[in-house]
């Protein structure tokens, strides 16, 4: 139950359990959208209790008159079994004078004043009621692309304001037809009062374009021939829920070699959409947690362990890594196409690399026309973009990688009563915004990098829809410390002209941790690993390999990982080669013949580099010319997987992490048995000596034979000597203990910590649904912010 | 940096340590034996007395083995500079008891000995007349020789006084700097300098009176300036207009080093040269490089002599190499070269020192009316019609633009952009309109801008730019959004740092390239240097001129290399 409930029953009028009352009950949480009132009213009709019930931008009002006995039960119905979209944050009780002219229980139109405190439902996968209607030809959804009913359905990406309604919504402009409009007028139906409620006669519709904008077909035959031209490998288009998705035919390895060549995606992995769990299965194994994700009503993508054997997908979908991200049909134009369709599809967000999603099909000509060979769009505007979330398990809990439709907005209750509006603006990357009002803290979905004028739009853009939901007008800002992101440039730029703001600048690697102490509504000191990519640092370098010990008022960086040299910034990110040549050049910087010494190394990767690449990046390494010092574990990642010659050019983030993951998941048993590698990490005065380490790697790549089993065996050594390492420091202190950034998205390293913790006895701090990658930053700001306001 | 030298022989008569002194490889050593107390108050001593300049890279105190230093003096040029920290504030502040004596006596920098003939004689109501004289009339002539050389005029005034082209500001109330300009803190450190060298900055959005896009800014150069300027901030003037010359031109940062665009015309630079020629002497662009054994000298010329040769980009290539001891080391660069005055090119020289000419820069249409001829019939047609229907104001700005000498420089191709943009403008000159868009450029916040499209096209001997196309895409996002000229303007040059990048990778792939040379006068745009800087420093090792500026002597310098006649 949530603690907020107000359970006490108010003073009574009579004692008797037969005696009539009078309750107005005050519902907050996530109520609207999610046929929470059709439930208050069969509930009540059911009960026979009279009086009526409202939306309102707090939540829902419910009125309620009859025997006390009757209302008890209703308020204990209510709070232990909601609606299944539902989520009560608290419930207040006030006792009315009876009223004598009810005559039954009634639901009331909205009310709209007063600033928002509703939490905004996500988007849900479509429930067995309408996928049973979907596929039953005496139903008038049959084979209808859009059944939805309060139970499911979109919600987020068709808002336009709260309350909740219909006008408010991008459904606002499809009249219903009458039965439609009987359904949603019925109390007792389950579409009664489903804003997206429609059917084939009044409501939106498919049709598929060809390349040149001309349209081919519509409605049903619109899906037909969009799935002829899948299966003959072609690439389309598809608008679902939040944005459009470019798809292919999984099997057609020309399709899929073509898709990545359209987008200049040479390496990324591919997501699939699976027409069932059955289909899933046998591309990928998993947990019977991991199977209970798959189908779970978010449809998150979730990360699998790929099946060896299977030879039905193209290699290139997920080349050179041992995981799938699968997903299962959320939609019922998904529904449709996949049952027609048969065989696993790529649907991979339709946008240009590292920007927005894209909702408009103006934009799908604009900006991929030279990708897809037809579009199957609709009718029914995307009003909010959502992209897919991605989730996996580790040691079968969730973490959620990228947080979105399904998730997000993800509302979470606080206790104290926030007077004044806070604002947290994320980080650069993987930027989300959060902020806090009244008893909520809410997070939207996943915006994306903001390395794009694109992107910086949508940021704003997706802030002015949460300002306008909720009338949000912040009285404190948190950014990143960072100056150059655009969130940080945003925030100034407000707080120049908005005097009365107060602006709170936040280290990137804090705000990681705080992120995992909101999640578990925890305030007091925890000990953090915060091991990612770079951020900017209190002391003006780049971290992101440090341990904290904080709490919500401030940390002290207890351990920090020795600096790895960027040759060339930002470069040395995209060619890790750079950093295995920096870390060299390091190793053999007090050799009187340096350079000669790294170049006579008997290490392929190094061979393999022209001299002169080499001579340049060392004259710009000893001259610090275009050089910076980073902290960060995860440019270790990089500059180890490019030693192991996992890694030449990064394809995409965290691609190195990935490689090193699934070198070290191919060793079996028997071979970790015989030849397993142990590397240290040593400690030393709050330094971890990575010289120290990558000595031991560089001998053993040395002293072994160059082959998959030693980039293997070095692999895990390296991975298990982090987790040693975090093991270690962490076993000095009695704080719980926290693993983020986005460097402990990699599976193998953060259940080896997780277990190796655990038998230590420290008390572990899960990051539940908030991710720890960047994604997370938002929240984590957010939760310094309501510490530092006036309450 | 004869001060420091100076100040290195001053600490070699103190008697309290024994203390050498060594100057290699462009270093100042002073080495010193003593206690530690007393070591650490030398080190103070030292921190008060060395003042910052524009050519200081680095300073540091180590713990040495033996020493290496000699108790000769170093030899060093005329000091230039005639006060200092220490004199400064007595001789420079008007509370002072001392104020405005500019005899002073200063037991650290000696300034009063380096008085100019013209300011040796000036008393401090003399200074007072000439301040009253400026505020009453709005101008004041400087006694020849007091700022500029004896035969060049110089003037300050409290009005612009130049029709077009950049002003340049005395700033009288340093500390007013930041509400009327944007600064970083290595400008503000470079303006405090030894040096006290012009540096460009852009006026604070909104000014009531700095209404120019640019202004070069310049902190008082000697003691009698110094008293007019404390005398003018008393009256509530924190900056007066100065008009020299023959002064040196605006300091460049390239990276974190500051370059020379045009260097005090009045002084003679020596190089050392290990390499023998291929000429005795050259004379180009107003200076003369003479070789005599073991060292190269460049002094200007009286007459300008010859303006302009065809392989300018490759005498500032060589006079790079020279500076940077590469002549002879079979090192393959690349040049990247934009001058406002002789064009842009890019050059490559491979480990054979083999030369490759590979772009130039195109030649715009002089007249605007040629330009929006060729724009109405390029490929760019359609889309410069809407353009024309939307804008037909800055159509006709546009017809009225007259290129004149810039019709082959990034600058010209930047003042179409600033009337494309219709960027506001003292002028129609293109220094002006130049200079509105780089200005516009640094207005933008934040990396992310629209990509021009700088479209390579051949000949028969090297590449050039489609300009057409690449205004056509600054016309497209023009009419896509409003309101975005910033963002255009950092597009612009962000983008053409971006095909440079992609150039050179090309030419690294073909004949591998070890060092990348920047030179040219277009490199005093921050934007553009800047963003050259991030996106082909972070692959190839940059090197330019310091000792000779970047677009002057060092063609002189550079010119004793050619392998070709040359041409007087």
């Amino acid at each position: 139950m949530p603690d907020s409930y107000a359970a006490a029953v108010p003073n009574e009028a009579g004692t008797g359990t037969n005696c009539a009352q009078r309750l107005q009950l005050s519902v907050t949480g996530i109520v609207q959208g999610v046929g929470f009132r059709p439930y208050v009213y069969r509930l009540a009709t059911t009960l026979k209790l009279t009086g009526f019930t409202f939306n309102h931008s707090r939540g829902v009002t419910i009125e309620l008159q009859g025997q006390r006995v009757l209302l008890s039960r209703f308020v204990t119905t209510l709070t232990d079994m909601p609606p299944p979209l539902a989520r009560i944050d608290s419930i207040s009780q006030k006792i009315l004078t009876l009223s004598n002219d009810e005559t039954g229980f009634s639901i009331h139109n909205s009310e709209a004043k007063q600033s928002a405190q509703v939490a905004v439902s996500a988007d849900k996968s479509s429930c067995s009621d309408c996928i049973r209607e979907l596929n039953d030809p005496g139903n008038r959804h049959y084979r209808y692309p859009f059944v939805n009913c309060t139970n499911c359905g979109p919600r987020y990406t068709l808002i336009n304001a709260l309350p909740y309604d219909r006008p408010n919504t991008s459904m606002g402009s499809f009249t219903m037809c009458q039965d439609c409009q009987q359904a949603y007028d019925d109390p007792l139906d389950r579409r009664y009062h489903a804003q997206p409620v429609s059917c084939p006669r009044c409501g939106p519709q498919i049709r598929l374009f060809d390349q040149d904008q001309s349209l081919l077909s519509e409605k049903d035959q619109a899906l037909t021939d969009c799935v002829t031209r899948i299966k003959a490998g072609e690439i389309v288009a598809i608008k679902g829920l939040g944005g459009f998705h470019l798809v292919c035919d999984a099997t057609h390895d020309g399709a899929v070699e073509r898709l990545r060549a359209r987008k200049n995606r040479p390496k990324k992995p591919f997501a699939l959409m699976c027409q069932d769990i059955e289909m899933a299965q046998t591309l990928a194994t998993g947990s019977e947690f991991e199977w209970q994700l798959l189908v779970s009503a978010e449809r998150p993508i979730t990360l699998l362990q790929k099946r060896n054997n299977q030879d039905v997908l193209s290699p290139a979908v997920a080349p050179d890594i041992d995981k799938l991200g699968v997903f299962l049909p959320y939609t019922p134009l998904h529904q449709l196409l996949m049952q027609q369709l048969g065989r696993p599809l790529v649907a991979t967000s339709a946008n240009r690399s590292g920007e927005p999603i894209i909702c408009h099909l103006d934009a799908i000509y604009q900006q991929l026309g030279e990708v897809v060979d037809a579009v199957l769009d609709h009718n029914r505007p995307i009003l909010n973009g959502c992209d897919d979330s991605v989730v996996q398990a580790v040691n079968d809990q969730l973490q959620v990688l990228r947080l979105a439709r399904g998730y997000a907005p993800l509302t979470l209750p606080i206790k104290q009563k926030l007077s004044q509006h806070v604002l947290a603006v994320g980080a650069q990357q993987k930027n989300c915004i959060a902020f806090g009002f009244a008893h909520n803290l809410v997070v939207s979905p996943h915006i994306g990098d903001l390395f794009s004028l694109e992107a910086e739009h949508y940021f704003r853009q997706t802030l002015a829809t949460f300002e306008r939901l909720y009338q949000l007008s912040p009285q404190h800002i948190i950014f990143d410390r960072h100056p150059d992101y655009a969130t940080s440039r945003w925030s100034q730029n407000y707080l120049l002209s908005h005097a009365s703001v107060t602006g709170f600048p936040l280290q990137h690697h804090y705000a990681h941790l705080l992120s995992v102490m909101a999640v578990n509504d925890y305030s007091q000191t925890v000990l953090g690993f915060t091991f990612d990519g770079t951020g900017l640092g209190d002391d003006g370098r780049l971290w992101g390999g440090e341990a904290l010990l904080a709490d919500t008022q401030g940390y002290r960086r207890i351990a920090q990982l020795a600096p790895i040299t960027l040759i060339g910034h930002e470069q040395a990110i995209k060619d890790p080669r750079r950093i295995m040549l920096a870390l060299l050049f390091a190793q053999h910087a007090d050799s009187e013949q340096g350079l000669d010494s790294v170049l006579a190394l008997d290490l392929p990767a190094v061979k393999k580099l022209p001299q002169q690449l080499i001579h340049n990046l060392y004259r710009l390494w000893k001259n610090r010319a275009a050089c910076i010092e980073t902290s960060s574990i995860g440019r270790l990642f990089d500059g180890v997987a490019a030693m192991l010659g996992l890694i030449e050019q990064t394809q995409f983030e965290g691609q190195g992490g990935m490689l090193l993951e699934t070198a070290a998941n191919r060793l079996t048993p028997a071979q970790i048995d015989r030849d397993s590698l142990q590397f240290e990490l040593p400690l030393i005065d709050g330094v971890w000596q990575t010289n120290y380490l990558l000595a031991q790697i560089i001998t053993a790549l040395q002293a072994r034979p160059h082959n998959d089993l030693t980039q293997s065996l070095i692999a895990k050594g390296f991975m298990d000597a982090l987790a040693v390492a975090v093991t270690a420091l962490a076993r000095q202190y009695s704080h719980p203990v926290a693993l983020c950034g986005g460097v402990f998205q990699n599976r193998y390293l953060l259940e080896l910590c997780q277990q190796q913790l655990a038998e230590v006895g420290c008390n572990y701090l899960a990051s539940k649904q908030i991710p720890i990658n960047d994604g997370g930053i938002a929240l984590g700001q957010l939760w310094y912010g309501i510490h530092q306001v006036p309450k | 940096m004869p001060l420091y030298a100076h100040l290195c022989n001053q600490y070699l008569k103190r008697e309290s340590f024994d203390i050498h002194i060594r100057h290699q490889a462009g270093c100042y050593f002073i080495e010193a034996e003593g206690e530690q107390a007393g070591l650490e108050r030398l080190a103070d001593d030292i921190a008060a007395d060395f003042l910052i300049s524009t050519w200081l890279t680095d300073s540091k105190i180590e713990l040495i083995d033996k020493l290496r230093g000699s108790k000769t003096p170093l030899p060093h040029a005329e000091l230039q500079h005639d006060y200092c920290q220490h004199c400064q504030p007595r001789l420079g502040e008007r509370q002072s008891p001392q104020f405005a004596r500019l005899d002073l006596a200063c037991d650290h920098c000696h300034g009063e000995q380096r008085l100019s003939p013209s300011g040796q004689g000036l008393t401090r109501s003399d200074l007072q007349a000439m301040a009253r004289r400026l505020l009453e009339s709005g101008c004041l002539n400087l006694p020849a020789g007091l700022l500029s050389s004896q035969a060049a005029a110089s003037q300050l005034s409290l009005r612009s006084v130049q029709p077009s082209g950049r002003e340049r500001l005395l700033i009288c109330n340093p500390g007013a700097l930041n509400s009327h300009f944007h600064l970083n803190d290595s400008q503000i450190l470079a303006l405090s300098s030894v040096e006290k060298p012009f540096i460009t900055a852009r006026p604070v959005a909104g000014h009531a009176k700095l209404t120019a896009p640019l202004y070069d800014l310049c902190f008082a150069r000697n003691r009698a300036l110094l008293v007019l300027a404390e005398l003018l901030r008393e009256e509530g003037v924190d900056w007066v207009y100065i008009d020299a010359p023959d002064l040196a031109t605006s300091l460049v940062q390239i990276g974190d080093h500051w370059v020379e665009v045009n260097p005090d015309k009045r002084v003679a630079v020596c190089l050392p040269c290990r390499v023998e020629p291929l000429h005795d002497d050259a004379e180009l662009a107003g200076y003369c490089a003479r070789w005599q054994r073991g060292s190269i000298r460049v002094e200007p010329l009286d007459s300008p002599g010859v303006i302009k040769h065809e392989s300018m980009s490759l005498c500032a290539l060589h006079s790079v190499n020279l500076e940077h001891q590469q002549l002879k080391r079979a090192d393959a660069s690349i040049i990247l070269y934009f001058s406002k005055t002789h064009g842009g090119q890019i050059d490559t020289l491979d480990s054979q020192q083999q030369v490759e000419h590979f772009f130039s820069l195109p030649v715009l249409p002089g007249r605007g009316e040629e330009i929006v001829a060729s724009l109405e019939q390029g490929r760019q047609g359609r889309i410069w019609q809407k353009f024309s229907q939307r804008y037909p104001e800055t159509v006709r700005r546009l017809q009225s633009l007259d290129l004149g000498q810039s019709s082959q420089t990034l600058s010209g191709l930047w003042a179409i952009a600033a009337v494309l943009l219709d960027l506001g403008s003292r002028s129609m000159a293109v220094a002006d309109l130049s200079d509105a868009l780089i200005a516009e450029a640094m207005r933008h916040q934040g990396t992310n801008s629209p990509r021009i499209d700088y479209p390579l096209v051949s000949n028969e001997t090297h590449s050039s730019l489609d300009w057409c196309k690449t205004l056509g895409t600054v016309i497209s996002f023009r009419l896509a959004e409003e309101g975005n000229s910033a963002k255009l303007a950092f597009g612009m040059m962000d983008s053409l740092a971006d095909f440079l990048s992609q150039w050179i990778e090309f030419f690294d792939n073909k004949i591998g390239i070890n060092t990348v040379v920047l030179a040219g006068s277009e490199f005093s745009n921050e934007v553009l240097t800047r963003r050259i800087t991030l996106r082909v420093g972070k692959n190839f090792p940059l090197k330019f001129n310091q000792l000779l500026g970047i677009d002057s002597n060092n063609y002189a310098a550079g010119a004793l290399y050619l392998h070709q006649r040359r041409r007087k």
